[in-house]
């Protein structure tokens, strides 16, 4: 076992350990009742993370050489990006008005990210079926986000510049693969995965230390702290080698965030549609 | 060599005709049960076919296939219950079981037969961990759609997540079991823990019923 792989365990073993705890805690907010239902589907969304890491360090341990040819912890994956996506759903209440810009955006930004994986990975069926719930996810991030006004149109937009640009320069990267281009846009794509990541972590830490935050702001900080545990989970994709543990170590710490935004969702957000 | 058919006529057949004499919950738990043996034929049909197809090995299609087709050919009765009949969360509980232990029930059957029983603990502990293992899937999918229902999110990104949640706990079972020795251990104790746990949420909510 190699250095990176023992890495790699350690990481996984401490998320399912991170995951447990949260699990916990978040069937005390279930049964509580005072921050709606959102926590119901945060658990069960939990349980299907755990069980997706869970399988992973298994299938790890168990199988050191073999390659999954079908991913199941990749089912518990899509399991747990769709029961976030039906918490959303459950927190918009009435409100069922679509998006269409928001649609555009995630349907280019993660068919572009769709398109990559299967450059790097060459499995056609598995990424555009397992795609697709991280599409709805993003799309209903970007949606509840706009509609609370947690993220200015000018963030918005700058937002969208970095994901095309980070797109752009994976693109080159498949034509460019060596020399003085290839170096710049490895900085280029490591600045803009990380730097969104810290931007994405400061504000949703902002958004949390606020005391006194209306339904609508709790409504945000929850797409804000979710947008962060997605990103972070892109940023893995993205990546290989050592870069890759260190996106993996980032996305262990986005871990509790998500929890730490459910929990100040109160039962008032849902009543007031 | 045995032919799973007539298996399944040997025991559909009594169970059918005994569905005559049933009324009320009874009728519908022999009805669930039934489903969920043919459930497993069909499952099995499926899960050959894409062996063959694919060209996996009978291990590898345990350990990645069966578990995402045999998860699907379960819910797939439940969810026309639930979409036809609109049954109450007992209703929904009763057919899940009925499912779950009529699937078990008959690809235990099939298995001992074509496989031989090695030793009665042998065939204890076969018959136990895999009844549960089905029963716990089918009950905690239960309790999922029950959810979604009583959330008023009764959608299909829901609805998904509930089934897969079912896949991912069936095939790590049979991941944990494919290793002999200590991961077949714990493999075993997942479900039977699950299904402890499950029953005493499915009591409490039962007596509140």
């Amino acid at each position: 076992m190699g250095t990176i792989a023992i890495v790699e365990s350690s990481l996984l073993i401490l998320q399912v350990l991170i995951e447990m705890m949260i699990m916990m805690r978040s069937v005390r907010l279930m049964k509580s009742g005072e921050n709606g239902v959102f926590p119901a589907f945060f658990t069960f969304a939990t349980l299907s993370l755990l069980l997706s890491t869970f399988y992973t360090v298994i299938f790890s341990f168990l199988r050191p050489d073999a390659r999954m040819p079908f991913a199941v912890d990749e089912i518990a994956e899509s399991a747990m990006l769709l029961l976030l996506s039906a918490g959303l759903e459950a927190l918009a209440g009435k409100d069922k008005k679509r998006d269409l810009r928001a649609a555009l955006f995630a349907v280019i930004f993660m068919g572009a990210n769709i398109a990559l994986w299967i450059v790097w990975s060459g499995e056609w069926v598995q990424d555009i079926l397992f795609g697709i719930p991280y599409m709805y996810l993003q799309y209903m991030l970007i949606k509840t986000m706009k509609r609370t006004g947690v993220v200015s149109g000018r963030e918005r937009a700058l937002a969208a510049i970095a994901c095309g640009a980070l797109i752009a320069m994976h693109v080159a990267q498949i034509y460019v693969t060596e020399g003085i281009i290839f170096t710049l846009t490895n900085v280029g794509l490591y600045l803009i995965e990380f730097g969104m990541a810290a931007w994405l972590f400061w504000k949703t830490i902002r958004a949390l230390r606020k005391k006194e935050q209306s339904p609508q702001e709790q409504e945000g900080t929850l797409a804000l702290a979710l947008t962060v545990f997605l990103w972070t989970i892109l940023v893995t994709f993205m990546n290989d080698g050592w870069v890759y543990e260190i996106a993996l170590a980032v996305h262990t710490i986005s871990l509790p965030i998500p929890y730490l935004a459910v929990k100040r969702v109160r039962r008032e957000a849902y009543d007031l549609r | 060599m045995i032919y799973a058919e007539n298996v399944l006529i040997c025991i559909a057949v009594p169970l059918t005709i005994a569905l005559m004499f049933l009324r009320g919950s009874n009728r519908r738990l022999i009805l669930s049960f039934i489903a969920g043996m043919g459930a497993c034929l069909i499952a099995a049909y499926i899960v050959g076919f894409l062996m063959q197809a694919s060209g996996m090995n009978s291990e590898d299609t345990s350990i990645f296939l069966s578990p995402i087709i045999e998860e699907i050919m379960k819910f797939l009765p439940l969810m026309f219950y639930l979409m036809l009949f609109e049954p109450g969360d007992t209703e929904l509980l009763q057919a899940a079981v009925g499912i779950g232990a009529g699937f078990a029930t008959f690809e235990n059957c099939c298995y001992i037969l074509s496989n031989g029983a090695k030793s009665l603990p042998y065939v204890l502990i076969r018959g136990s961990v895999v009844g549960v293992m089905h029963l716990v899937t089918m009950v905690a999918l239960a309790f999922g759609l029950h959810l979604l229902k009583r959330y008023k999110v009764f959608t299909i990104s829901g609805i998904i997540g509930a089934l897969s949640l079912a896949m991912t706990f069936h095939a790590t079972y049979n991941l944990l079991v494919s290793e002999p020795g200590f991961p077949t251990y714990v493999g075993y104790a997942l479900p039977l823990l699950t299904a402890l746990h499950l029953y005493s949420k499915t009591r409490k909510y039962l007596v509140k019923e």
